[in-house]
């Protein structure tokens, strides 16, 4: 049936022009393609939409680029040094700690 | 390196990240910190906004990357957390001039025809006058190439409702090329 054709067809074209498809999808896109006038103009629109959307992405400004992991803050170190396994993780966490009281004290004295 | 390798690169990365190596976490992220930028930015106009969006949604994402269980992409995984965070944004905020996420919830042939659509001041003026919903479902499906499935996952709609609406999108599109 023609209908159920198309419709499955137009499901897989934004793979087919995006992600891909595995090779026998392809192959059905494409045979079905050169003798469906419709479904080659979808194609197409989808093809537009797809250059026009790309073109209108920016880059991310630098401030934001090097602003992205700032949240994640000092305290996530304790993770990194419980993880690492390292055979100095004792005196590693002893010294977080410090570093933190140190910081903490600092902090409340403004210096 | 091939996508077989690509992948077994990023599951070391995702694993390494789940244990607290936050620099395997930042490796992880940033290959996609541009597609996550520009779908906030896709929703969200002022700049300062953006940026803390980016962050809520990296800090978000460090925080339950021990919940990251890979049935779904990574890409797939943080975009959503992005949509979360917008959504926030808007909820906390009283800047709601742009239409809110949960509009989701309303809302090789001849070369004459790819000419005929081809015509790229048309399909950026088309563009033009989708609403924030419309927009970020072209987002998804062209920017990011989410399958109709995993924006139906990210979403909660299911995938009839993504195919349904991203036809309307289309027939809205082709409707405003042609002039009609």
């Amino acid at each position: 049936m023609i209908f159920t054709d198309c419709e499955n067809i137009r499901d897989m074209l934004p793979d087919y022009i995006g992600r891909g498809l595995t090779e026998s999808e392809n192959t059905t896109v494409i045979r079905h393609l050169a003798s469906c006038r419709g479904c080659r103009e979808e194609t197409a629109l989808l093809i537009a939409i797809k250059k026009s959307v790309a073109e209108t992405q920016r880059e991310v400004p630098p401030d934001i680029l090097d602003s992205a992991f700032d949240k994640l803050g000092q305290n996530t170190r304790l993770g990194e040094i419980l993880s690492s396994g390292s055979v100095f993780m004792a005196f590693d966490i002893l010294h977080y700690v410090f570093a933190e009281a140190g910081s903490a004290v600092r902090f409340a004295c403004g210096i | 390196m091939d996508s077989r390798g690509e992948s077994v690169a990023q599951e070391a990365l995702i694993s390494s990240a789940r244990s607290g190596n936050r620099r395997a976490f930042e490796d992880l992220v940033n290959p996609c910190l541009k597609l996550i930028y520009n779908y906030i930015a896709s929703r969200v106009g002022p700049e300062e906004d953006r940026k803390d969006i980016v962050q809520e949604t990296v800090l978000s994402a460090w925080t339950s990357i021990g919940s990251f269980d890979a049935s779904s992409a990574f890409k797939t995984w943080i975009i959503g957390i992005s949509r979360h965070k917008i959504a926030d944004f808007y909820r906390l905020s009283s800047r709601n001039r742009t239409v809110p996420l949960s509009d989701f919830e309303e809302t090789a042939g001849s070369d004459d025809e790819y000419e005929a659509v081809l015509d790229k001041t048309a399909v950026n003026a088309a563009l033009s006058v989708l609403t924030g919903a419309e927009r970020e479902l072209v987002f998804l499906v062209f920017s990011a190439e989410l399958s109709y499935g995993e924006i139906s996952a990210m979403t909660g709609l299911p995938c009839g409702t993504i195919k349904s609406r991203m036809a309307a999108v289309k027939e809205k599109l082709r409707k405003k090329i042609e002039g009609r």
